[in-house]
């Protein structure tokens, strides 16, 4: 019986430290992939999409290891007034600005979505 | 009349054609070159294979720091013990090439007369097991690398000189390999041109971009970020997969033909391989 008891305890005690384990998992990772992708704001998600795509060459305040092959965002809602000339650049920049740019076509080869590129946009309107 | 109008055809259709006609690999190399030394003044030809290390005291300076004792240099001892193990027939590699493979790394890759095609120091290397029934070396890195390592080091400071034969099928692989230089691949649409050309000495992330005149005299190269020694289509895959396109397999006759290419405008510029690079 006592080994019996014992076992039980022994069950008890794996099925708490798995619960730790969710626990933890949960909090480290799991909770910011979801508030990074879900529950920030509209222009939150395009600040993020921003620093994955658009650093590499384009410096912008609160970027890190920002490239300079591409102009600084700044101003943005000054130099692009238009909307609609911004949203056409990111979505196919050979066509928007010339043939022989050199950024990606990120709309037109499917990285970024209709409502990502806007989503993008907002971010860069508040720079 | 009628010779007179042809004779002004034939005037007018040599306009029209000359710009058809591709530039010779020479005289593509000496625009390249101008293009280069226009863009970086301070810079002379030979500081162009300093790469990426040419934009960036901070770096030159840790890369200084590295070059007092160069990772690669036990490759090159490898590599030399390898290069003059003879082979269970008794041979070695040096019975494969001329001057005992000496002081030749420089003269790589060739166009083949024979199958009419690139042939890389690699795939000599290679061919060199095979004829002496040796099973071949896997590309890209270990033992080649090393071995390539050696026989670059014994051409360092001699001048790269990649020939062209004004033959059409070396011809059309310098063409080709021109080709695949300019073209945009993958997802993000870039060519190796728009990285080093127009943007060499801009940073890309946290990272300056070398000019492609002078890339091609560093390698083999120990890279940091290999933690040993690679070969140039080494760097070439991996600079494929970065922007995300599939890299094109190594020894294919289309990587050679870029290989080819892009050595070729290197001409000119000294050997400094093996070299190191983070």
């Amino acid at each position: 019986m006592n080994r019996g008891h014992t076992h039980h305890e022994h069950g008890q005690g794996i099925t708490l430290v798995v619960l730790w384990g969710l626990i933890v998992f949960f909090t480290l990772f799991a909770l910011p992939i979801q508030a990074t992708e879900k529950s920030k704001t509209p222009i939150a998600r395009g600040e993020i999409l921003t620093l994955k795509l658009c650093q590499a060459c384009h410096t912008f305040d609160g970027a890190n290891q920002a490239g300079t092959l591409g102009p600084p965002f700044i101003s943005m809602s000054q130099r692009f007034p238009n909307r609609e000339r911004l949203r056409n650049i990111i979505h196919d920049p050979q066509k928007a600005i010339k043939p022989h740019t050199m950024m990606p076509p990120f709309g037109r080869h499917g990285f970024l979505s209709k409502k990502q590129t806007e989503e993008l946009i907002d971010f860069l309107y508040t720079l | 009349m009628k010779r007179l109008f042809v004779v002004m055809l034939a005037f007018i259709l040599s306009f029209a054609i000359t710009p058809m006609v591709n530039a010779s690999p020479q005289e593509d190399l000496i625009a390249y070159k101008n293009y280069f030394k226009k863009k970086f003044p301070k810079l002379s030809v030979v500081d162009l294979s300093n790469g990426m290390y040419n934009f960036n005291a901070d770096k030159r300076s840790q890369w200084d720091d590295i070059m007092s004792f160069p990772p690669y240099e036990i490759a090159i001892d490898e590599g030399k013990q390898f290069f003059n193990t003879p082979f269970i027939n008794g041979k070695t590699y040096a019975s494969c090439f001329v001057n005992s493979g000496v002081g030749i790394a420089h003269t790589y890759p060739r166009f083949d007369k024979s199958s009419g095609k690139v042939k890389t120091l690699a795939a000599a290397l290679n061919e060199c097991r095979i004829k002496n029934n040796e099973k071949p070396l896997r590309y890209l890195k270990g033992k080649i690398a090393s071995i390539m390592a050696y026989m670059a080091d014994t051409s360092r400071g001699k001048v790269i000189k990649i020939e062209v034969p004004n033959t059409l099928a070396a011809l059309a692989a310098y063409e080709d390999g021109k080709r695949i230089y300019f073209t945009r691949r993958g997802p993000r649409a870039f060519a190796c041109y728009s990285c080093h050309w127009e943007a060499a000495g801009q940073k890309i992330r946290g990272n300056e971009l070398s000019t492609a005149v002078g890339q091609a005299t560093h390698f083999p190269s120990y890279r940091s970020k290999w933690g040993g020694m690679g070969t140039i289509q080494r760097r070439y895959k991996g600079c494929m997969k970065n922007i995300g396109a599939k890299p094109i397999k190594e020894q294919t006759e289309a990587m050679n033909n870029l290989e080819y290419f892009h050595t070729f405008i290197s001409n000119g510029i000294p050997m400094n391989a093996p070299g190191t690079r983070f």
